[in-house]
């Protein structure tokens, strides 16, 4: 379910977890007090809710609200506590699969927020990109000169045009500043990733300069626009980047790996105070639903 | 009532019954200081941070793609629609990444996007998907205990429908408003802002912190987007501007806060508005509908400083103008939705079209300008998608649509997307557009959005196509055949930019280049349209050819010949033997008047190419009736250029 995963990446977030908390808190001791202890009935507005009621409405609205707002503000507290535990007592909460669902991801954010991950070491970082190469792949970055030939402007003479220019610009002094039609596109560039050069050249053009001889003019190659000719000056092949080159990224692949770690430890432990008894029951299959239609040209 | 009944219709651009639709359909279960006026001088230089500019130029030498208007299922409209995705899933789809859409399908860009906005609805923002994810709160109440029951039990549709209804009587339980204060709306904002810090990559991905103010009134439209230039410690401190309690739907409200906004912070914010086509003749007003009175100094001033660029593309229609308001502009009939207001609720009179459309509103600019000081309607133009799936999707060939009911199936063409007693809109109305295209010298948030502040920047209907247009009185023909940009910026202004006292006798030169998008179809002809007012102040315009492929010559009427067109329907594909990938002119305004107001700005028009319909029908095997377009000529629109006379 993309919606909970979604859902559960976010509320991973640190302010969330304290308004959370904030909130859990707030209803134990500052509100209820103790219908379990046959206050039920009590209702508590302290001074330092209405401060934060307060504080909600001046964020909104940029200024401090009358004597009849806090009024307003402070009724709807009520009345939403009231709704709260006459919900809770009609048992609207239990059985409620989404209610289980929603506690059980409280007490997760818990009991992350109790262990938070240590910080780590470059060594682990280091050992950690080791180990997992296909995740922090580098493009391939090109540094090149292009010089482009308008078919609109050659018509029938397009590729005899660019022998020629070809044959003109491997010549020493050329000047490939000035040479073929002027466009849109830059003609140098220095160690652009390809995804980069695809976006703005058409896919074509990069998957042909990956053939193209290192440091000798060559072509015509052809783009989205017409045809190029080529200097490529340097090509650094795609691999594994180093941690310097990725450094937050495999961070943040390292946290999260040890965040699923610490969390199924967790469970684990709870899981050992429990006698669990599955009653023996078939597996059968069910057709998949969802659709895999590809679209594209 | 009248107005509780549009809360939940239009709040949300979208109706109940286009709710039903998609349900029914489901498939398988700081003050900116405006530009230098004057002196011709390229934008602020920033040192180049890609390390793709090899020369790094002292002005913007590229072009960045994306979407300012983009919903997730944290829209109350999307989610109970259906929708699924949240905002850090859009942002992966946005950066080329594959996901599962809202109705199990695979989805992925064919290229990335350079930026995105998550702009979802402010009002009753995370009401929803807390709804479908049963938030306790939210249960205690019995209403939305048995929302939360019918959405999880296969019942979605009916769910949506109690809701709508509920919102639409008034009924809305007070106590589960997700407004500005609650702590359920509050913190959908600090994940809102989370989700845009996480995607955020400076120098090669931007995620904007964005929300959607949605203003009704009457059934009309007259919605913006909010942006934010800061990152999340400045707008953390501040909640969205609602339409709905605490907000307002005028927009001179909506101001206020930006305002407010930028003085306690230190921030920036802008707003783009959007769907004039459905405002029912109140986006780009002459009487204010809130008072009934002409517009005064504040509300164009404001309006000019606030508004400086305007969302004229989107899949709810193009708004460049109607064939009505320009009977001889053969290109002005294009994807037009002028049925009625927003949720069609009342119908569109032919007087209404000059409040709606772009060209017709930078004329009356032009008018009040003349009349107040300050041209309210001085703004640039920006495409962007509107879509309510998570997915910023424009192209024909990958077009999502707008909402889950939208979704690639072999019903969505035909279905209703909306139908009320006054009028129907079908699913192959929608529109496969646009996107923003923004002139930046890197990009960041600061870079971007400043380039969004001095108009340097163009709509385009779903095509990369890359366009500069230079204004200025010196650009030679030889100008054309070189480096445009260097010459572009060393004599004149780019887009958004302004012209003022020419040297005696001078008529201005206008230099503009266009190349293809280099996976799309070639370009037909690059036009200028010119808007004046002239001596009577009366408002006028015109619109010319200035560059275009082949040998083709204007015929008797003035008029270029059609380009021609390659289209294979059946098979939905083309061929790009006519055309061409580039065209470049400098063009000098042959009827210019030193004494008169003036604007220009281009158009630029691909071959015809497949439709996103043509897509469908070859895909999902479909017989589609002879009301349906199968083919389309997709289309820039660059921010204009002004003129004004010294006084």
């Amino acid at each position: 379910m993309n919606d909970t995963l979604g859902m559960r990446s976010w509320l991973r977030e640190p302010l969330l977890h304290f308004l959370l908390l904030g909130c859990a808190l707030f209803v134990l001791y500052g509100w209820v007090g103790g219908r379990a202890q046959g206050e039920g009935a009590n209702i508590v507005v302290t001074r330092r809710q209405i401060e934060q009621l307060t504080a909600g409405f001046v964020r909104m609205s940029h200024r401090a609200p009358d004597q009849a707002e806090v009024q307003a503000l402070i009724d709807e507290a009520i009345h939403e506590e009231i709704y709260y535990r006459e919900a809770k007592a009609l048992g609207l909460d239990r059985d409620d699969t989404i209610v289980r669902r929603r506690l059980t991801q409280k007490l997760q954010f818990v009991s992350e927020n109790v262990t938070p991950i240590p910080d780590p070491t470059d060594a682990q970082l280091e050992a950690y990109l080791r180990d997992n190469p296909q995740r922090f792949q580098q493009e391939i970055r090109y540094s090149l000169t292009q010089v482009y030939l308008d078919p609109e402007q050659h018509g029938a003479r397009l590729t005899d045009d660019a022998q020629a220019l070809l044959a003109q610009l491997r010549r020493p002094g050329s000047v490939p500043d000035t040479s073929g039609d002027a466009s849109l596109m830059p003609r140098s560039f220095e160690t652009v990733p390809a995804g980069e050069l695809s976006r703005m050249f058409g896919e074509k053009f990069e998957l042909a300069l990956r053939a193209v001889p290192i440091g000798q003019w060559s072509g015509p190659v052809p783009s989205g626009y017409g045809i190029h000719l080529v200097l490529v000056r340097e090509r650094a092949l795609d691999h594994t980047a180093t941690l310097a080159e990725m450094h937050d990224d495999v961070r943040r692949a390292w946290t999260e790996t040890q965040q699923a770690a610490a969390n199924a430890r967790f469970y684990a432990d709870l899981r050992k105070r429990y006698h669990v008894t599955v009653a023996p029951h078939e597996v059968t299959t069910a057709p998949s639903v969802g659709q895999t239609t590809e679209l594209g040209p | 009532m009248k107005r509780s009944q549009h809360f939940a219709t239009l709040m949300f651009g979208l109706s109940l019954p286009s709710l039903i639709a998609g349900c029914a359909s489901k498939p398988a279960e700081q003050a900116v200081t405006p530009p230098p006026v004057a002196p011709a001088v390229p934008p602020p230089i920033a040192p180049a941070v890609t390390a793709s500019a090899a020369a790094s130029p002292k002005y913007p030498s590229r072009v960045f793609f994306g979407d300012t208007h983009l919903h997730t299922a944290l829209s109350l409209d999307a989610g109970a629609a259906g929708g699924k995705l949240l905002p850090p899933e859009a942002y992966r789809f946005a950066k080329g990444e594959e996901v599962t859409s809202a109705t199990g399908q695979k989805a992925k860009l064919s290229r990335p996007l350079d930026f995105l906005v998550v702009a979802d609805h402010s009002d009753q923002m995370g009401f929803i998907t807390d709804l479908a994810a049963g938030k306790p709160e939210l249960l205690a109440n019995p209403l939305g205990k048995k929302w939360h029951d019918l959405m999880t039990s296969g019942k979605g549709m009916e769910a949506a429908m109690s809701i709508i209804t509920t919102f639409a009587q008034g009924k809305f339980p007070k106590d589960m408003m997700y407004n500005p204060g609650t702590t359920g709306y509050t913190s959908t904002w600090q994940a809102i802002i989370k989700a845009a810090e996480d995607a955020n990559q400076p120098g090669k991905f931007t995620a904007f912190i964005g929300y959607e103010w949605t203003s009704l009134v009457n059934g009309a439209n007259l919605h913006r987007n909010v942006l934010f230039r800061d990152n999340g410690d400045k707008a953390s401190q501040v909640e969205p501007f609602t339409n709905y309690a605490p907000g307002s739907s005028n927009p001179r409200d909506l101001w206020k806060w930006m305002t407010a906004y930028e003085q306690k912070t230190g921030g920036q914010v802008l707003a783009i508005a959007h769907n004039g086509n459905l405002s029912n003749g109140i986006m780009f007003p002459l009487i204010e509908s809130f008072n009934g009175k002409p517009l005064d100094r504040e509300y164009v001033e404001q309006r000019a400083k606030r508004e400086r660029i305007y969302e004229v593309t989107q899949i709810k229609g193009d708004g460049e103008t109607h064939p009505f308001l320009t009977p001889n502009d053969e290109f002005s009939d294009f994807e037009r939705w002028d049925k009625g207001n927003l949720d069609l609720t009342q119908k569109k009179k032919p007087e209404m079209l000059q409040f709606e459309y772009a060209r017709s509103a930078l004329k009356n600019g032009l008018k009040l300008e003349s009349q107040l000081g300050t041209n309210p309607y001085k703004f640039g133009m920006i495409g962007s998608t509107d879509s309510h799936t998570s997915l910023a999707t424009a192209d024909d060939n990958n077009f999502w649509g707008k909402i889950y009911g939208s979704e690639p199936s072999p019903r969505r063409t035909q279905h209703p997307f909306m139908k009320t007693p006054l009028a129907t809109i079908m699913g192959w109305e929608e529109t496969a557009s646009g996107y923003a295209a923004v002139w930046a010298n890197e990009n960041t948030r600061a870079s971007l959005f400043d380039a969004m502040q001095r108009k340097e920047v163009y709509a385009t209907t779903g095509p990369r196509m890359t366009v500069r247009f230079f204004g200025g009185w010196d650009y030679s023909a030889a100008d054309a055949k070189n480096d445009v940009a260097a010459a572009g910026y060393a004599k004149g202004v780019p887009m958004g930019g302004d012209l003022t006292s020419p040297a005696a006798g001078k008529s201005p030169t206008f230099l503009v280049a266009a190349m293809k998008d280099p996976e799309g179809g070639n370009l037909d002809r690059v036009q200028i349209i010119k808007g004046w007012m002239d001596e009577k102040g009366a408002l006028q315009e015109k619109v010319y050819d200035v560059a275009w492929s082949g040998e083709r010559k204007p015929g008797a009427n003035g008029k270029l010949p059609a380009v021609g067109n390659t289209v294979d329907v059946a098979n939905a594909t083309w061929t790009n033997t006519i055309g061409a990938a580039q065209l470049t002119q400098t063009w000098q305004d042959p009827d210019f008047s030193p004494a008169l107001r003036a604007f220009y700005y281009v158009r630029v028009l691909e071959i015809p190419t497949p439709r996103w319909t043509a897509y469908d029908a070859k895909r999902y095997n479909l017989k589609l009736g002879k009301e349906v377009p199968m083919t389309t000529q997709e289309r820039a629109y660059t921010s204009p250029i002004w003129y004004t006379p010294a006084k």
